[in-house]
């Protein structure tokens, strides 16, 4: 349901593109990596030129958790 | 100035402010579906009520506000609003009719003044070119310091050139340019939304008859719609960042819950919540087929699909017509043999789009000259009837079977429908020739492809006349045949072909009908190749459903398919269409189409971004020579899965087919020997549909 009636924040970090949606317990988030290097978000490793897709409860996304890219 | 006070007077309508009692909670079919916010413009905002309520002609009256006023005359059916200064960034205008009401959310406009200067060297004439434009040269002003475009423009990005004396230059006084896709750049200029002062609405829990929506800084006001009514105050509670939202009672079926809020910066995302029976919906399979959010597009040519009819096989018989433009066999039998056998349910596919299916000529038509060739109708493109089956495609009989058994896996079928124009064979042609424009314009030079400057009335080739909509008897006639389409067969909507080329009269005649003639739901999308503006003038609640998002398209091939293309390109055009068409729009994200080269070609290196891409066709067979295209593709159908919209898969784009531009973008469809990046590919996009269409609700990342 998050990515058909989600609401959608998308942000921009260093040709990082971050797709976050989210629809009551449902949560989606993609990570698109352009970079040449390979990063970590939330623990998941997307490497260089690749993308990923994070599923999860919203519990561990709330907006407060910090969610950095580690390069 | 007397004449214009009474008139003033007579337009200026009542307050209704207290008119509880007038409003009941009996059903009366004011509206239907979702009314559209209204997108204002910094001064005066003329409306189509007939775009909100179905029978403008019974309006009583309307609420009067603080913040804007109204001029209208009763039995119109246009409105003026002219915003006050405190406007705020969402208001409500209330329409009342037989004691009645239906609400409008209405957008303050977001536009500022934007001047475009030309700081190059001394010039004789320079002219300004834009998306603003439609890319057309237009006149630029001159003061003491130069030359300069002014404007008013919503955040968005721009881009641009300057002519000067006649040559097309970047703004020198700007760094900022972005490819064209052609091998050459434009400027851009950029103005960026307000969102990191604006909030971020979000739902957060749910109950049986109530739901949270959190905002993540501090907000003004909510307004919240159930249906097109504001619901009460005191169903609705705000405690500081949190809205909670008591669903109204006694429910049926599928209802709609809508927020929109606002602090001093802006306006925030617009939150929708589906209700059935009075309950949130939190599993997607509770959604009914003909819910147009949970659409994954399928498009499919109907004669390079699959043939599976023999008998009708009718290719054109002259050496002047090559293999690649004629027949080549596929049908809706074919279709209707790939729904028994299962395909589109076991890739995830719910909507089936067919290209046009109506009857088209029997000869040959156009011209190409290396190598040369004349052109068949087999796209379906050249109706010669806008009620007949082209007997090569199928026929009543098959559609009917196709629309039945297609639904039996809630899977919806919409058609291609073309009404700019017909073929010059279409007897149409022959017994109304005033119902069409001119091939000429008035300096006697040909009408043809001139897309922008004469948008209304070009024609496409001399052998394709364009219908003249700007008479309504034309329009009327042409809508009827539209909606014998919905009528006779249980089709679910249409692509309309060449949106823009068609007057909006003819898009809100059709909408009208559909309303207050079918009793089910239809989705409408258009094709419109311009600006975001421009694209958004055909949608709202009494027009089109979305239209194919274009602009997000090329940004995401030029970004998934080079290596240099910034990502910032593509974070900037879907910020630009989640501002322009909302964060639940129904535009199509398209991983191709019959007029593009094929994205796989571009993604391989095999088909040039600056090269002829329909001659790259002729000239050479393309293949997919670099196989890391596969995963570029993969990226592209990830990022269309994810985002607002319906996805919309170009037959062939779920296993890689290579292709230049029209027609080597039309190959037959290829269902067995697949490679084996194809057969990943295949299976990688399964898997993403999957995930836009069902709830995981454990961690879970995507196998790579």
């Amino acid at each position: 349901m998050a990515l058909l009636y989600g609401s959608t924040k998308v942000e921009m970090k260093e040709n990082v593109l971050i797709i976050k949606r989210r629809y009551f317990q449902d949560s989606i988030t993609a990570i698109f990596n352009k970079s040449d290097k390979e990063i970590k978000y939330n623990g998941q490793v997307i490497k260089a030129f690749d993308y990923k897709i994070i599923t999860r409860p919203s519990r561990f996304l709330k907006p407060t958790r910090s969610q950095k890219i580690e390069k | 100035m007397k004449n214009i006070i009474k008139f003033l007077i007579v337009l200026l309508l009542f307050s209704c402010q207290n008119k509880k009692k007038m409003v009941d909670n009996q059903q009366i079919e004011l509206s239907k579906g979702l009314n559209t916010p209204v997108y204002m413009n910094r001064d005066t905002t003329k409306i189509i009520l007939s775009d909100y309520i179905l029978y403008p002609e019974k309006i009583d009256s309307f609420v009067r506000s603080k913040h804007y006023k109204l001029l209208w005359k009763k039995g119109k059916d246009t409105l003026q609003i002219l915003p006050k200064q405190d406007f705020k960034p969402v208001e409500n205008l209330r329409i009342f009719a037989q004691n009645h009401f239906v609400d409008v959310p209405l957008y303050r406009s977001t536009k500022t003044k934007v001047v475009f200067r030309y700081t190059g060297t001394k010039a004789k004439k320079v002219r300004f070119k834009s998306q603003i434009t439609g890319w057309q040269n237009a006149d630029m002003q001159q003061d003491s310091l130069g030359w300069y475009y002014k404007t008013n423009l919503d955040p968005g990005n721009y881009q641009y050139l300057f002519v000067v004396d006649g040559k097309e230059i970047l703004d020198p006084a700007n760094p900022k340019k972005v490819s064209n896709g052609m091998g050459g750049f434009n400027s851009l200029y950029q103005i960026y939304m307000n969102l990191e002062k604006t909030p971020l609405l979000q739902t957060d829990t749910y109950q049986d008859k109530a739901f949270e929506v959190t905002a993540s800084k501090d907000f003004d006001k909510v307004l919240v719609y159930f249906q097109n009514r504001l619901m009460d105050e005191k169903n609705v509670q705000v405690n500081g960042r949190k809205i909670h939202v008591k669903i109204p009672q006694n429910l049926t079926g599928e209802t709609y819950i809508r927020l929109y809020a606002y602090n001093k910066f802006g306006r925030t995302n617009d939150v929708l919540v589906p209700v059935i029976d009075g309950r949130v919906v939190a599993n997607a399979n509770a959604l009914p087929r003909n819910d147009f959010h949970k659409q994954i597009m399928y498009f499919l040519m109907v004669d390079r699909f699959k043939n599976g009819d023999l008998a009708n096989d009718k290719p054109i018989k002259s050496d002047s017509v090559l293999p690649k433009v004629n027949f080549k066999g596929g049908d809706i039998q074919g279709i209707v043999q790939a729904v028994d056998q299962g395909y589109f349910k076991d890739l995830g596919i719910n909507t089936l789009w067919l290209s046009p299916i109506l009857k088209n000529p029997d000869k040959a038509y156009g011209h190409w000259q290396k190598p040369p060739t004349k052109f068949s109708g087999y796209h379906g493109y050249w109706p010669v009837s806008n009620i007949k089956i082209d007997t090569r495609f199928g026929n009543a009989k098959s559609l009917k079977e196709l629309t039945q058994k297609a639904h039996q896996q809630n899977t919806n079928i919409i058609l291609d429908y073309v009404a700019n124009h017909v073929h010059k064979d279409h007897p149409l042609y022959k017994q109304h020739p005033d119902w069409f424009t001119s091939l000429y314009l008035p300096d006697g030079t040909m009408n043809t492809e001139k897309w922008d400057s004469h948008r209304l009335t070009t024609w496409f080739d001399t052998f394709l006349p364009t219908i003249d909509f700007s008479k309504h008897d034309v329009v009327e006639k042409m809508t009827d045949s539209a909606m014998f389409w919905l009528k006779n067969f249980d089709i679910d909507g249409f692509r309309h072909d060449a949106t823009k080329h068609i007057q909006l009269d003819y898009w809100r005649t059709l909408t009208h009908k559909i309303k207050t003639q079918i009793n089910r739901p239809v989705y409408q999308i258009g094709e419109t190749y311009g600006s975001p503006q421009l694209i958004r003038s055909y949608i709202n609640s009494g027009m089109l459903n979305g239209q194919f998002n274009f602009n997000l398209y090329d940004a995401a091939v030029a970004v998934f398919a080079k290596k240099d293309e910034p990502l910032s390109r593509l974070s900037d055009a879907l910020q630009e269409a989640l501002f322009f068409y909302g964060q639940h729009n129904l535009m199509g994200n398209i991983s191709g189409n019959q007029d593009r080269v094929r994205f796989i070609s571009y993604a391989s290196g095999d088909v040039k971004f600056n090269e002829d891409g329909k001659q790259a066709g002729w000239d050479r067979k393309i293949v997919v020579s670099d196989t890391t295209a596969y995963h570029k593709l993969e990226e592209l159908q990830a990022f269309n899965m994810m985002i607002p919209g319906v996805p919309c898969i170009y037959y062939g784009d779920e296993y890689g087919m290579p292709g230049a531009n029209d027609p080597d973008n039309r190959r037959m469809m290829q269902f067995d020997g697949l490679n084996i990046h194809e057969k990943y590919l295949k299976q990688q996009v399964k898997k993403l549909i999957a995930l836009r269409k069902t709830r995981w609700r454990c961690f879970m990342a995507v196998p790579k």
